[in-house]
């Protein structure tokens, strides 16, 4: 299969180079976990796990003081604690919509970053779990949440959707942790075959469940992730849509509005993406990856992310034009004076204090990504690798602006209040990465952190016909010349 | 090029004479639409405000199919999707008759103009009253309501016409109340104003006719130059160079007609989400049309094997997609008005659920999601094309009753299908069909010229 089949000047290439071999694609995977550490790992992973101390600290501190510990006062009821919660959640998007979304969409460049994105769903969900468990004030009794008949005979009250998340959310790790694993099998199973010591023949022989790439095995396989495909998919679009819905069935100027679900989904997969992007660029280059995940992978990643910004772009918009269209005085001070600032001006003359935050959000979110209309900027990896630390930073921002710019100012002026954030704050975010990193950094250590027999059935020689043109690409049979 | 040579049997991707049905069918829609024009007359002339809404519902539901062709097109061509690119001519299709809209939209433009069509009385009024408001600027009041009685009667006096509701409490509306309303709509006349709405829906039809104009032409030049294989890829590469910026003004205008034409009739009513629902509902038709159209073509052999079972189950799967889409959209507006309670935003869905209306309410979620839902969610009926096409002529039925649902309730008299409604759809969807029908005999039904064109002859599904 030659390369001229692909129609260069429609941006078509081959996504890995020229000439790869099923070889080189174990071979580049299966040999990070069966070589010592490069120092870079060891670099990353000592203050992660350090960081990751500091969060063990940090709720140590926070259950034997209580929750007075974080900034959140009166009118801010919720602050970082439910802002990081729903910045973990949509980070953990990316994983699912690539391993689910595209593979039913037949994206096959999804196949070298979805076994990365799925891992880093898993570990972002379990840190966003930490926030909401604890925010209930006392957490010892969190399982009053399951429907178990405790000692009082009561049940979850199910028309809050606090109860909807604690479902929405479990599902959602229950499915995206079967889903990995799933994935993981065949590779697993590689790994184990490939194994020196009798110890870690056991141990990935164990995860391998007997895999021995039988025909029969891998028609079971590719049913089961086309089903689980299908599962996750509705659960892309739940997950975050239920997390909107903590907000928007409120009366909260700010909080309620219809477009949330869309809206939340469209930046989780934005903000999914770009944490996807920031670590994958370390990691590429850390473990000498540039042949897998190549600049056409990332070019098209920062094609989705600029997609999904101008999708969250427009939800600001609509937000900010009903906002003067309804006629509604509430929602206009939330939006021209407590995030816009200078729109309307308190009776003293003053802008809304955390103006500087809704600005910081629209930068990073829908102007930061604007670089990307230039396909020289979405293949230059300095650039993007800047553009997706802003878009992390942008969409922390976003969650901070909506909870707590509807809050410091509401109805009454008597009431209102600032906030500020403290150290436990402050460190208990910073410890959550710890945690996620060091998850993270295992993971690529001794999982595969490309998805192995996926990438090899993107390959050319993978198909059955090689030669046949009807099974690739082929421009050439449309050229008249032929 | 290799498809069409491919040997002395290959279809030509034309319609004959011989095809059946196919080189007359325009006379047929013709005769409706003249049809149409004729109930249509008598409507405007008997009940010209029964007549207006009757109009509206059934130009918005042509835009519909225009915003859906539109959305393929530009969707095919930005993501080089080659499953779909057999079937991107018939969205060609649709969108190049965009100027039908302009036609369709004179009538409404006039009725709305003049204000024979009442159908934005609410704010039409406010309008009239900001104009001499120097008058009567701060009386709000009871008194108030006299003068301009026509602007509360269809969000107050619609409650107590209907069912016997009238009696109600809850629908009572205090004087304060009114004025308030009256004084929020007011607020609003500097975006909803008559000369505003007219410069914007010429502006709207005028972006969709541009698109269209030059995502059909360019893909018909490609037609006619298969032996320069160049150009017919720099062409490609044009059009998927410009999808992006095609895409932005596209969802923009498709947006603001939504909230001009039919979210402004309840006219103190606002949500954020509404352009998405109507992105929906018109992305699912999209779908649908071309498996209506594509499936009698596939059987009568006049794209040979261009489109198949494996094209038709993919467009199968992203009607069903989008009517779940559609469904969740709708169901996430539902479901925060309901369950926040504003008075001010449950006016809308109170017209829905009042004056015979609660039976419509209930028919979409089942009709439009459940039933398929269960039906189209089979591999096997998305691949018996029989099964499949019913389904498809099933779901464009049920999003016309879902734009039913927008724009009639808004009529002050409750629930009752009018023949003006079938007049001014046949009159509307006849045009449109016709012009379709006329342009289909001319051109080849699938892109041959598209340089990838040959990938998607090809396609099979590997899941």
């Amino acid at each position: 299969m030659a390369a001229t089949a692909y129609i260069e000047e429609l941006g078509e290439k081959s996504l890995l180079p020229p000439g790869t071999t099923f070889n080189d694609v174990t071979e580049s995977v299966a040999r990070v976990t069966e070589t010592k550490a490069p120092r870079g790992w060891w670099m990353l992973f000592l203050p992660s796990v350090a960081l990751l101390g500091v969060m063990v600290a940090c709720i140590g501190y926070l259950l034997s003081m209580g929750v007075g510990v974080w900034g959140n006062n009166a009118p801010n009821y919720w602050a970082w604690d439910i802002t990081n919660f729903v910045w973990w959640i949509g980070i953990g998007h990316a994983g699912t919509l690539i391993s689910a979304i595209l593979f039913l969409f037949r994206q096959n460049w999804r196949t070298s970053i979805n076994r990365f994105a799925e891992a880093m769903t898993v570990f972002a969900v379990l840190c966003a779990g930490i926030f909401p468990a604890l925010h209930t004030g006392r957490p010892w009794f969190d399982y009053y949440l399951f429907p178990i008949p405790n000692q009082m005979a009561i049940w979850p009250n199910f028309k809050s959707p606090l109860m909807w998340d604690v479902f929405a959310v479990s599902t959602y790790l229950t499915i995206s942790v079967i889903f990995w694993f799933v994935g993981l099998i065949p590779d697993f199973a590689t790994l184990r075959d490939r194994s020196k010591s009798l110890l870690r023949r056991r141990i990935y022989g164990f995860f391998a469940l007997g895999w021995r790439s039988s025909h029969r095995h891998w028609q079971h396989y590719e049913r089961a992730y086309l089903i689980f495909a299908a599962i996750s998919t509705p659960l892309v679009l739940s997950v975050h849509s239920v997390v909107s819905f903590d907000f928007a069935t409120s009366v909260i100027p700010g909080w309620h509005t219809t477009i949330f679900p869309p809206y939340f989904v469209a930046g989780a997969v934005f903000s999914g993406f770009a944490l996807v992007l920031t670590l994958m660029l370390i990691t590429r280059t850390v473990f000498g990856m540039e042949n897998l995940i190549t600049i056409k992978h990332l070019d098209l990643m920062n094609k989705f992310m600029l997609a999904t910004g101008m999708m969250v772009g427009y939800a600001y918009a609509m937000e900010f034009y009903i906002a003067w269209y309804s006629g509604n005085p509430y929602e206009s001070w939330v939006f021209m004076h407590n995030r816009l600032g200078f729109g309307m001006l308190d009776s003293d003359g003053n802008w809304g204090p955390l103006w500087w935050s809704y600005w910081a959000m629209v930068s990073c979110n829908v102007l930061a990504p604007q670089i990307f209309w230039f396909k020289k900027m979405r293949t230059n990896i300095p650039v993007m690798f800047i553009v997706t630390i802003f878009i992390n930073i942008g969409m922390w921002f976003e969650r901070f602006v909506i909870i707590v710019t509807s809050l410091y100012r509401d109805f009454i002026p008597g009431s209102w209040g600032p906030f500020e954030a403290t150290w436990i704050d402050i460190l208990l975010y910073m410890g959550t990465f710890g945690l996620f990193m060091t998850l993270f950094l295992l993971f690529i250590r001794w999982i595969p952190m490309i998805a192995i027999a996926e990438v090899k059935m993107t390959l050319p020689h993978a198909h059955p016909h090689p030669e046949d043109d009807h099974h690739q690409p082929a421009a050439a049979a449309v050229a008249p010349a032929e | 090029m290799s498809a069409a040579k491919k040997g002395s049997d290959a279809p030509s991707y034309r319609i004959e004479e011989g095809h059946g049905v196919w080189p007359n069918l325009w006379k047929f829609s013709g005769l409706l639409a003249v049809l149409g024009a004729g109930i249509s007359a008598f409507g405007v002339m008997t009940n010209p405000e029964r007549f207006g809404y009757s109009y509206l519902f059934a130009f918005f539901v042509v835009c519909t199919l225009v915003f859906g062709g539109l959305f393929l097109t530009i969707a095919l061509q930005m993501t080089s999707g080659k499953w779909g690119t057999t079937s991107r001519r018939f969205a060609e299709m649709v969108i190049a008759c965009a100027p039908v809209l302009l036609v369709l939209f004179l009538p409404l433009a006039a009725g709305v103009g003049s204000h024979t069509f009442v159908n934005y009385h609410e704010w039409q009024d406010a309008e009239a009253h900001g104009d001499h408001g120097a008058d009567h600027g701060d009386e709000h009041g009871a008194d108030h309501g006299d003068e301009h009685s026509s602007l509360f009667t269809a969000s107050v006096a619609h409650a107590d016409s209907g069912d016997g509701h009238g009696d109600d409490e809850a629908h009572a509306h205090s004087p304060q109340e009114i004025a308030l309303r009256h004084e929020v709509i007011e607020g609003k006349t500097g975006f909803l104003n008559t000369p505003g709405w007219l410069f914007r829906g010429f502006l709207f039809i005028a972006i969709w006719i541009v698109i269209g104009a030059i995502y059909f032409r360019q893909s018909r030049k490609q037609d006619d130059m298969l032996d320069d294989r160049q150009g017919r890829i720099d062409i490609t590469a044009k059009l998927k160079f410009y999808a992006p910026v095609a895409a932005i003004f596209f969802f923009l205008s498709l947006t603001y007609a939504a909230f001009d034409w039919l979210m402004s009739m309840e006219a103190a009513w606002y949500s954020t989400i509404f352009g998405v629902i109507i992105f929906g509902g018109s992305a699912m038709t999209i779908f649908a049309f071309c498996i209506l159209i594509g499936v009698p073509l596939h059987r009568q052999g006049v794209l040979g094997n261009a489109l198949n079972v494996e094209h038709f189950h993919d467009l199968g799967k992203l009607m069903f997609g989008f009517m779940c889409f559609w469904t969740y959209t709708s169901f996430s507006q539902w479901m925060l008005i309901w369950y926040a309670g504003i008075p001010e935003e449950a006016t809308f869905f109170e017209k829905r659920w009042s004056a015979g209306w609660q039976f419509w309410s209930v028919m979409l979620p089942i009709g439009h999601f459940a039933l398929p839902f269960f039906f189209l969610i089979s591999r096997l009926v998305k691949r018996r094309l029989s099964m499949l096409w019913f389904g498809a002529l099933w779901l464009v039925i049920m999003h016309v009753a879902d734009i039913y649902w927008y724009v009639m309730p808004q009529y002050a008299g409750g629930f009752g299908l009018d023949f003006t409604d079938f007049g001014a759809l046949l009159f509307c969807g006849g045009t449109f069909m016709t012009s379709f029908f006329l342009l289909m005999k001319r051109v080849p039904l699938i892109p041959v010229g598209d340089p990838i064109l040959e990938r998607s002859l090809h396609h099979h599904q590997t899941h």
